[in-house]
């Protein structure tokens, strides 16, 4: 592995830990919206499994957690925070997959692009949630 | 004559495959009145299931005395159920609401129709001016006509132009909904009941007919008693009347119904048991099931479902091998884990077999509400009208065509609103009026400490339409008194797909008026208009709003448009009915196309894991080119599981005795002394671990609330208490009477597709309170059996 790789893996670990820690704490203060609630919380253990496949790959990786504070800001705004660090990892996962290709790592490979598949299936239902709340949230409340 | 609450099924008629299923025309009247006093029989269906039977009302001195089953009717043959037999003794019921009633100083009193009307107008007026459309929902029924619906549908979408409407049928059919939706494209339901008369095989999945569609329990019981009688298999936590009889009895544990279904398909395809031609032809996706259930052998599955493997594959075979496979799915897959995506197999396992749109090849994703059907066609609950899709703008501006109205008004930015959520909204005070009609959420919504606190906050405006004093009309701030069922004509749509006719017998009580007439009045108070200045409903009466109907369902899968009243009075008439098809249509998706296509499928498809919602070119990717979709996901448990603390799980259901909320049945004797209190039902493992006989009363606990109830020591299986969700507290003085409505302790969650609360687990302490002489008030024929009447059955 590169040095870039691995230090790109590195990155892409602490941006899964920072997800799944807003993820954590989006469920725990939104325990009201028992969708957003049960969603979050599952898909934090998604990540996590995630990233202990990331560190197993490049044992540095683990070290990076220069985490911000997720700060709630109401539902409508927690779910968009959430889709955007979401698709920062998407993102990521694609550099990766694209890499794993040129360096012909079946692991690499299997991992970035099931782990970009479910990160891209938990940024369409922050979607779609956000879709059906942003009127009520902005015209009513 | 036989005492038809002993015998909730009757004498058997019984009949082989492909002959016709016997008439036998059941009566009663009632006690004391005479076949001479009998005045007139007005045609009717009964409403207290989704079955539809045929019925003539028996009236005499403008009073209901009685009902007996119409022998030409297709759905019934004649027969009626328990329910069906004494159930309209509620019309004639005392406490009928007869007046208008209003908050006054805290309390309410009676009004006159102006008053009351221009109350819940006046308030419309204010929360459209001061907060606008978003603040005002609707919650609806499964009880209504076809009529009453639409006309509800046009006032939401195109009048006030609100998403949030929904009916209770989100608590019982949303998952039958979504899952046909996501296999075939469109709402509806391809089978007919004339299937049983066909099938060598039935298979029921959470679905206990024998209490909740008994006449349909009957029809199958006929065949079972004929020569060459089907195979049954059951899958069922509770020892249900059909599972004590199935040649195999699958008692997983709540919710694990995927890991089982995916278990059966696994067999299924491994052994070969498929239809690949019509797989090829007819379907997409079969690699994907394929490989997910790859890993579900009977063995593991078995770890998962705490059931036998050897009789996963013993099921298995007797599906893979079957002719002709009849399905029903019900509350059982619906109220639990992973509802839609279990409801999804069921629709996988017709399509890999090529076992639909033939006759004995039924798949009915049932529904348990008599009306329930049309809430889902006319967009009175989180769907559009006609089966159209929110999110295919063609489909919006046929609707704004039709109604005259801007596209804009009708609120389609995402589905309408799930009822979970508008009450959710109405807790948070974004919703400040609530207009609730013939249903009683304050008894059926999960964690009712919650609901109540929702519906006692003086900033909530509460409407409510009902025939009774129910515990939700309690909190209003106006009741509008409805007229029910023999009181006002029109149309409803069973679960394959009849329409009838429904025809006022008498006049309904006092001042109360039918929901059709509550909400044209409504409408003339609001002044609502389309874009021309013209009234926005032109209709003043059911044949009206029929006739309206039938322009908006055109072209639809539910098409009408062939339909009349004159011919319905003929005999009911499965839909689509065109001009093409003038006499209906028997059986839909005979020819393997389906209603996926993107311009025509009322929704692009959602991930059966989150929910997340497909979009349009994501459809148009796929290119189903009317083939059906097959989707599969993995087993996940479900989110609350026992521990320690609450180490039962806790399952909610029903009794063949009551319906709902008892509104209706607690008024009829026969049925109320059949059932006439909350019991609580466990395994005789456990009783003997914790020390219970029958009739001790048990203190069952969850972290939202509490109930206590006599113990009922039944054939359950081990760790699962259940009790039914009927007994709210009308009838019951004390406060007390509040901790034995089983939703005290039900949890505020859902399915993530289908949006459809969880009532059959949460988890639960139990605790033995006190002693009490004799057995709990459970029915002894049914799923609550004594497990010490069942020995004899089961050895």
């Amino acid at each position: 592995m590169t040095g870039a790789l691995s230090g790109y893996l590195q990155e892409q670990s602490g941006h899964l830990l920072e997800y799944t820690t807003c993820l954590r704490a989006a469920a725990r203060v939104h325990a009201d919206e028992p969708d957003v609630a049960t969603l979050t919380e599952k898909f934090a253990k998604e990540c996590e499994r995630q990233a202990e496949r990331v560190n197993a790959m490049s044992p540095a990786a683990a070290l990076d957690s220069s985490i911000q504070q997720f700060a709630p800001a109401g539902l409508l705004r927690d779910l968009k925070e959430l889709c955007v660090l979401g698709t920062r990892l998407e993102i990521g996962w694609i550099a990766l997959e694209q890499a794993a290709q040129g360096a012909r790592d079946k692991e690499l490979l299997e991992l970035s692009s099931s782990a970009r598949t479910e990160i891209d299936d938990q940024i369409k239902w922050f979607r779609t949630r956000l879709k059906a709340s942003a009127p009520q949230a902005l015209l009513v409340s | 004559m036989i005492d038809r609450i002993r015998e909730p099924w009757g004498a058997r008629t019984p009949y082989g495959q492909g002959e016709h299923w016997p008439e036998r025309v059941d009566e009663h009247l009632f006690p004391g009145v005479e076949h001479a006093q009998v005045e007139r029989w007005v045609p009717s269906v009964c409403v207290l299931c989704s079955h539809g039977c045929g019925v003539e009302i028996a009236v005499s001195g403008n009073r209901i005395v009685g009902v007996r089953g119409r022998a030409g009717d297709r759905t019934n043959h004649g027969r009626l159920g328990p329910k069906g037999l004494y159930g309209w003794q509620a019309n004639n019921a005392a406490d009928r609401l007869t007046t208008p009633l209003i908050r006054r100083d805290g309390t309410l009193q009676a009004c006159d129709w102006e008053t009351a009307m221009n109350a819940v107008a006046a308030r419309t007026k204010q929360q459209l001016s001061e907060k606008g459309p978003l603040s005002i929902g609707f919650y609806t029924s499964g009880q209504l006509f076809l009529e009453e619906y639409y006309t509800l549908a046009v006032i939401g979408k195109a009048g006030i132009g609100t998403p949030h409407m929904d009916g209770n049928t989100r608590l019982c059919t949303a998952t039958a909904a979504a899952a046909l939706k996501e296999s075939f494209g469109t709402d509806g339901q391809p089978g007919s009941y004339t299937d049983i008369d066909f099938a060598d095989t039935f298979f029921h999945v959470g679905s206990n007919l024998a209490e909740q569609q008994t006449v349909m329990w009957m029809h199958c019981l006929d065949r079972l008693a004929g020569p060459n009688p089907p195979k049954l298999i059951v899958i069922d936590p509770r020892p249900s009347p059909a599972a004590r009889i199935a040649d195999v009895h699958l008692a997983n544990k709540p919710g694990t119904n995927l890991a089982l279904l995916n278990a059966l398909l696994h067999e299924i395809i491994r052994n070969g048991w498929i239809d690949r031609e019509y797989i090829d032809l007819h379907t997409i996706g079969f690699a994907e099931i394929e490989r997910t259930v790859a890993d579900y052998s009977p063995k593991h599955a078995s770890s998962i479902c705490d059931v036998p493997a050897a009789d996963i594959s013993r099921a298995a075979e007797m599906i893979g091998t079957s002719q002709r496979l009849l399905s029903t799915v019900l509350q059982g897959v619906y109220q639990s884990n992973q509802a839609t995506a279990s409801a999804v197999q069921v629709n996988n396992l017709h399509l890999i077999r090529g076992m639909l749109g033939k006759p004995g090849c039924g798949l009915f994703q049932m529904n348990g509400q008599p009306t329930a059907q049309n809430t889902r066609e006319t967009g009175a609950d989180g769907d559009l009208p006609g089966f159209r899709n929110w999110a295919n703008p063609k489909h919006i501006e046929e609707l704004a065509q039709l109604w005259k109205v801007d596209p804009l008004v009708i609120p389609h930015w995402s589905p309408p609103t799930h009822a979970m959520q508008i009450w959710r909204y109405a807790e948070q005070g974004s919703i400040g009026m609530l207009w609730i009609s013939a249903t009683n959420p304050a008894v059926s919504l999960p964690e009712l400490a919650r609901i109540r606190r929702i519906l006692s906050n003086e900033r909530l405006f509460v409407v409510v339409q009902d025939a009774f004093m129910t515990e939700t009309a309690e909190y209003a701030d106006v009741v509008l008194p409805a007229a029910i069922w023999g009181e006002k004509t029109g149309t409803f749509t069973n679960i394959d797909r009849t329409v009838h006719i429904s025809e006022q017998a008498v006049s309904p009580p006092g001042e109360a008026k039918s929901d059709l007439d509550i909400f044209l009045e409504f409408a003339r108070a609001m002044d609502f208009r389309n874009r021309d200045g013209e009234p926005l409903i032109p209709w003043h009466d059911a044949q009206g709003a029929f006739e309206a109907w039938k322009a908006c369902s055109k072209g639809r899968p539910c098409d009408y448009s062939g339909l009349t009243y004159d011919a319905l009075r003929a005999g009911g008439i499965q839909w689509p009915c065109t001009s093409e098809a003038p006499h209906g249509t028997e059986r839909i998706y005979t020819n393997g196309v389906f209603n996926t296509n993107a311009e025509y499928c009322e929704t692009y498809g959602n991930d059966l894991r989150t929910g997340a919602a497909f979009e349009a070119k994501e459809r148009r990717a796929l290119n189903p080119e009317g083939r059906a979709i097959l989707r599969a996901a993995h087993y996940e448990p479900g989110p609350e599981q026992p521990d320690a603390a609450r180490p039962f799980i806790f399952s909610t259901g029903r009794t063949l005795y009551q319906f709902h909320t008892r509104t209706k049945t607690a008024r009829a004797p026969e049925l109320n002394r059949a059932a006439p209190d909350a019991w609580v039902e466990i395994s005789a493992e456990d009783a003997q671990a914790y020390g219970i006989c029958e009739g001790d009363i048990l203190r069952v606990e969850s972290a939202r609330g509490w109930i206590e109830a006599p113990a009922r020591i039944s054939g359950i299986r081990r760790g699962v208490v259940f009790a039914p969700f009927h007994y709210g507290y009308f009838d019951k003085a004390s406060d007390d009477a509040k901790h034995r409505a089983a939703n005290e302790l039900t949890r505020t969650a859902w399915d993530p597709v289908s949006k459809q609360p969880f009532y059959k687990h949460c988890a639960a302490s139990v605790t033995r309170v006190s002693a009490r002489a004799g057995p709990a008030p459970a029915p002894d024929l049914t799923a609550s059996a004594p497990a010490a009447a069942l020995a004899g059955v089961r050895s």
